[in-house]
């Protein structure tokens, strides 16, 4: 600091701006830990009832009769799907019949990874994919919201050779998918990611119908 | 509008104009709809009117300058902070939607807060400041509004996530609503629009200078 640059009161050096810096993070840490204590049960809740309804995109509340949110199993790390340590998965049964195994995978976005849950029945099919969470550009990313537009639902009934392989690019590349139209780098990260998650439940299915069979109870991690 | 003088980083009324004009470039991007403009113009408004006490000039006075703009900020992040767990607990569609945009109001509110000319009694900075951020939350949704009708065909599309739940009711869309104009829902109209605001208003400015001149 120069001579000539003026200051509000000379006096008072830079130890009592530390010193008032200091106590104003700290009143604002315990303002905001207070918050936090109040709101994180209501938070928790939502963060639930979110989950479950994302997983009910992929599997109606009607066509299953568990306990959706407890009935996970733990699988071995999978790069494929974007997973190096062991992930959880989810199981919708009627009765002890699986009705539809929810796998989580990470697709390449823009910028950010996108977070998936795609719902695959146990002959190989698939029965939803839903966007559990995605940091895309505004705009972009709306097409990949169920409420908002029709663009996952394509992937309904598909199955790894249907279409075949080399099908599985968006409609510029060759493909047979439509486009999110100015995002091709999300639209191939999701249609690749659905591919990948299908090759790894032909790879995996007898794992995964025994895991699916005895899920751990217990809170969802 | 008299300016006021200073030392040095002292606010001018043209320092002001243009300072809030760049402050509502982030604001602005993430008004992508009506209720997402409101959203982000109420909690900007909020965060601007509890971070003006800190501005007085008892404050001021015994503060080095050097801590001002670092105190500010933190003390809107600080609030911004509460809002966005506040806004989780109470209002988890709207904070899933938009709730990202909050920390982009952190630097917005602070260097409006930091230029906003401090008067005697505190009062007066913080009707001052009342007017600024509630000019900012009817510009924010009115553009917000007329990109979603642009972009989407629709208005007040996420109304319901007002209300707190988790779970949307289908949306009222018109058929021609599925192929809106994409490049309005996109950040890059915003800054078109800002651009022409700005140029409107020094187009405006010049025109008064001359007009003065005749006279």
């Amino acid at each position: 600091m120069t001579e000539t640059e003026p200051r509000a009161n000379p006096s008072f050096g830079i130890l009592t701006g530390i010193a008032w810096l200091v106590s104003l993070a700290v009143l604002v840490a315990m303002l905001i830990t207070l918050i936090a204590q109040i709101t994180e049960p209501r938070i928790a809740h939502h963060r639930q009832a979110g989950f479950l309804a994302k997983l009910h995109e992929i599997v109606p509340a009607k066509s299953y009769d568990n306990d959706l949110l407890d009935s996970h199993f733990t699988l071995t790390s999978a790069p494929s799907l974007g997973f190096d340590a062991p992930f959880p998965a989810y199981v919708a049964r009627r009765g002890t019949a699986v009705v539809t195994v929810i796998l989580p995978a990470i697709a390449q976005g823009y910028k950010e990874p996108i977070r998936l849950l795609i719902g695959i029945t146990p002959d190989g099919r698939l029965a939803g994919v839903s966007v559990q969470n995605h940091q895309e550009t505004p705009g972009y990313g709306e097409r990949m919201d169920r409420n908002k537009s029709s663009w996952l639902d394509q992937f309904f009934g598909l199955s790894l050779g249907n279409p075949p392989d080399q099908e599985w690019e968006p409609r510029k590349d060759g493909g047979q998918f439509d486009q999110i139209s100015g995002a091709t780098i999300t639209t191939r990260g999701v249609i690749h990611a659905v591919r990948d998650t299908l090759r790894y439940y032909a790879d995996h299915r007898n794992d995964i119908l025994t895991a699916a069979a005895h899920p751990t109870s217990g809170q969802t991690p | 509008m008299k300016a006021t003088t200073g030392p040095g980083i002292a606010p001018t009324s043209t320092g002001i104009v243009w300072l809030c004009l760049a402050a509502m470039v982030a604001p602005m991007a993430a008004s992508i709809t009506l209720i997402s403009g409101l959203f982000i113009g109420l909690i900007m408004v909020a965060t601007l009117l509890l971070t003006i006490p800190f501005r007085t000039r008892a404050l001021r006075s015994w503060l080095p300058t050097e801590f001002h703009i670092p105190s500010l900020l933190l003390i809107s992040a600080g609030w911004l902070t509460v809002f966005d767990l506040i806004l989780s607990a109470w209002l988890p569609a709207l904070r899933a939607s938009y709730g990202v945009y909050l920390p982009v109001l952190t630097v917005a509110t602070a260097a409006v807060a930091w230029r906003i000319p401090t008067q005697r009694p505190v009062l007066r900075t913080s009707q001052y400041a009342a007017i600024i951020s509630g000019l900012y939350l009817l510009t924010l949704t009115l553009l917000g509004g007329l990109r979603e009708l642009l972009s989407q065909g629709t208005l007040l599309s996420d109304a319901w996530m007002l209300t707190g739940a988790v779970i949307a009711p289908p949306a009222l869309t018109t058929p021609s609503a599925s192929y809106g104009f994409l490049l309005a829902g996109l950040p890059p109209t915003v800054f078109l629009l800002l651009g022409l605001v700005a140029a409107a208003i020094k187009a405006w400015r010049l025109n008064a200078d001359q007009k003065n001149k005749s006279n």
